[in-house]
């Protein structure tokens, strides 16, 4: 297999991830809470492919999905096109530059991009005057909370991928 | 921080900006579904489907291995209240009787909605603590348009269609707080509007009710009827009143007579006799 087919190989499954992850959001946990919020998947998925893939390429594929899901009618959508990619570039920028890549910095990536995009939504109905909930602060530290601990899923999900474009398997 | 804003960088957080005011913009013009929205919609639809189709085989394996008692239970309990129904509806055909003559009596037109109902199902639901809507496997093309009412296969009401593409639409449920729909206690006659809320609980309000009006526990809330809901749907039982920040009316606190936690399919009312 040449190293152009297995760009298209890793890419196809990091999509494949992406959509997975939507699936989750939406189909699966959609209608279901914890302590009274939803998870918030795609920002962690889009750091950890950020961390694994460099700041250029996974800020790009950030764009992409963050396009992908605010076409797909998910609330807040013209938010996380702009700070997804922003957050996943400075996740990417600051774990190849800086430190190793390993979990702890998909952690600190998640942790920035959920932070920007869920905050930038809570700030955004706030100034709007949008109906919030009165513990919308709570809950909006609980869903980063929360999220936050699927980021190890994601991490070995991406592992996995990154591992199908490295011709020595490293 | 130089290496940070390559070309390529600066080309991404261009392109990304223009998109969100794209994004936004088109948000705050468009009336429903764009055409963006309409065919990743039409992508997404039979992924959806399937996933939700797997969710629900899943579920239903899992009731069957771990809740079987419950479930049985439960079928004990609901031939009870399908008896004690049944005895209701004899009553019921009596009053039918009764309001017959009396609408005879004083030559009123009665009012007899007549439903056209299209059937769907829930597909996945939205993933924002913000908002409560769910997409359904049916759009257009199966006659679902926006404006529409949902309701459960025993008339509660649902919510509305508020995004319709080819093969799917959006469902905004009562709850969210976006929604509001003239209603009226079945009762005792008074008015107010129904709006969702935020509560932990998943309860709607009743707003706007007269400060002498006289709420009871489990008093049925019905639509008064509009142009999206035809009248006398269920909407919820009231479980709390109080006076309302003003001082100057009355709300209550509804429990939704439709169970939107297990919700797998939804009516729409396609079409009805006012």
């Amino acid at each position: 297999m040449t190293q152009r087919q297995r760009n298209f190989l890793r890419w196809s499954l990091y999509s494949a991830g992406f959509l997975l992850v939507l699936l989750l959001s939406t189909s699966v946990l959609g209608n279901r809470t914890f302590c009274g919020t939803k998870l918030s998947l795609l920002p962690v998925y889009a750091a950890c492919v950020a961390c694994r893939e460099g700041h250029e390429q996974g800020g790009l594929f950030a764009l992409i999905t963050a396009a992908f899901w605010a076409l797909s009618g998910a609330s807040g959508g013209a938010v996380f096109v702009f700070l997804l990619p922003l957050g996943s570039m400075v996740a990417g920028y600051i774990t190849s530059a800086y430190v190793t890549r390993s979990l702890m910095p998909a952690v600190g990536g998640s942790l920035l991009n959920l932070v920007l995009c869920e905050g930038a939504v809570y700030v955004q109905r706030l100034f709007l005057g949008s109906p919030m909930p009165v513990d919308a602060s709570r809950l909006l530290l609980l869903q980063i909370g929360f999220s936050l601990l699927t980021t190890p899923l994601f991490w070995w999900l991406t592992g996995k991928i990154a591992k199908a474009g490295d011709p020595h398997g490293t | 921080m130089k290496k940070f804003f390559s070309g390529r960088v600066k080309m991404i957080l261009a392109a990304a900006m223009s998109l969100a005011i794209l994004f936004a913009v088109v948000g705050v013009i468009s009336d429903g579904a764009t055409l963006g929205q309409q065919v990743t919609g039409l992508v997404l639809s039979p992924f959806r489907a399937a996933a939700a189709a797997v969710v629900r085989q899943v579920e239903q394996f899992y009731d069957y291995l771990f809740r079987y008692d419950a479930l049985e239970a439960e079928n004990e309990l609901l031939k009870q209240r399908v008896a004690e129904l049944e005895e209701d509806a004899r009553d019921v055909a009596q009053y039918e009787r009764e309001n017959e003559y009396l609408t005879a009596l004083l030559g009123l037109q009665e009012d007899h909605p007549d439903f056209t109902f299209r059937s769907a199902y829930v597909t996945s639901w939205e993933s924002s603590n913000w908002k409560t809507a769910c997409t359904i496997s049916r759009g257009t093309e199966a006659g679902i348009e926006e404006g529409m009412c949902a309701v459960t296969a025993y008339g509660q009401v649902v919510g509305m269609v508020t995004e319709a593409g080819p093969t799917w639409a959006t469902v905004t449920t009562i709850l969210d707080p976006s929604m509001e729909i003239s209603a009226s206690i079945a009762a005792s006659g008074y008015t107010g509007v129904v709006q969702g809320s935020y509560d932990k609980d998943g309860t709607l309000r009743m707003n706007y009710l007269s400060t002498g009006a006289v709420l009871k526990n489990n008093d049925q809330v019905v639509t008064t009827g509009s142009t999206f809901y035809p009248k006398n749907l269920l909407l919820g039982y009231i479980s709390d009143a109080g006076h309302d920040e003003t001082g100057v009316g009355k709300f209550a606190k509804l429990t939704p007579a439709a169970d939107l936690g297990d919700l797998e399919q939804v009516f729409l009312i396609a079409d009805y006799q006012s």
